[in-house]
């Protein structure tokens, strides 16, 4: 299904003071991430709401959803098989006492797919690219830290669910080489929305859609420079995750990579 | 004859005009500071617009 979906429209509604929003339309392709910014209370979440949604213009901003430049079929919202769109909140955690290779045994399973073990492996390696702190197959979802949780939520969300369209609400303080989480849901096609305030997250996207009282202000292409500074910026976060990292293990850190070595 | 040059003071050997450059032609120095190979360049520009410390010239 993860091909099927092609283009998102969102067509304006209206800001909290009954205002018409400064655009008329806004289209989304397969594979763009585009980050949604603004102030706290702004109304980020109420645009990612309209989404998971599907609005059509039932919701308080009365903006209007189209997929592949039609009106979205009801049952996409109500059969989780057919779930269309997954969101990945700060304050999600597992709650299943599992070790993670049953776990995600059961969830690609679901999905209708064949859990063979280079599926599972794959899962598991690509959340470690994700995560410091390395995830084996047998440890209990219970006893994941936050950023191991993270991490494997997003591989699952990337390899096994079928969800072409991927909505992350602030996920910045998670610990998580957040770049590369990106990269792994982009790679699988998917269309990524983010609410955020980090910077290096914000930046490392196609679009940025600002919002203000409650109603889209602008949409900024990101730009050249603004990739390269998101690109320093996100090094600089992954050397102090590492540094985090070592301190995390008991380790002395005898140094910082100072200089990125390699890409 | 105008090249790209890299400002070696400027230059905080970040690395992200490495994987922009469409020809390859970028790579770390010994100082770790990045370099531009002149046979490889097609003076693009892109090293330039991409460089967050405006360390890449075109002189």
């Amino acid at each position: 299904m993860s091909k099927e979906i092609k283009k998102i429209t969102i067509f304006s509604g209206i800001n909290k003071f009954g205002e018409k929003e400064s655009f008329n339309k806004i289209e989304i392709k397969s594979g763009e991430t585009i980050a949604v910014v603004g102030p706290t209370g702004a109304g980020k979440s109420q645009f990612l709401y309209d989404l998971e949604r599907l609005a059509q213009a039932d919701t308080k901003s009365k903006r209007k959803i189209l997929l592949n430049d039609k009106i979205p079929d009801k049952e996409w919202k109500i059969d989780p098989k057919k779930k269309l769109i997954a969101s990945l909140a700060q304050s999600m955690n597992f709650l299943t006492d599992l070790p993670v290779e049953d776990f995600l045994k059961l969830h690609i399973q679901a999905r209708g797919k064949v859990a063979n073990q280079n599926l599972i492996k794959e899962v598991i390696d690509e959340a470690n690219q994700i995560t410091g702190e390395p995830i084996n197959s047998k440890m209990n979802l219970l006893d994941l830290s936050g950023g191991q949780s993270r991490a494997l939520m997003i591989s699952d969300l990337a390899n096994i669910s079928i969800s072409p369209i991927i909505l992350i609400d602030e996920i910045e303080n998670a610990g998580i080489k957040k770049e590369q989480a990106i990269k792994i849901l982009v790679e699988e096609g998917k269309i990524v929305l983010i609410a955020t305030h980090d910077p290096s997250l914000a930046l490392n996207t196609d679009k940025r859609i600002v919002i203000n009282n409650g109603g889209v202000v602008k949409i900024i292409k990101t730009t050249l420079r603004e990739k390269g500074i998101a690109y320093y910026l996100n090094w600089i976060e992954n050397s102090t995750l590492e540094v985090r990292e070592q301190i995390r293990q008991g380790k002395k850190i005898k140094d910082i990579k100072l200089f990125c070595e390699k890409i | 004859m105008k090249e790209y040059k890299v400002d070696k003071l400027k230059c905080a050997g970040c690395g992200a005009c490495i994987p922009i450059c469409p020809h390859q032609a970028i790579k770390f120095d010994n100082d770790k500071k990045v370099i531009i190979d002149k046979e490889k360049c097609r003076q693009c520009g892109k090293c330039m617009e991409v460089c967050p410390f405006n360390a890449i010239k075109y002189e």
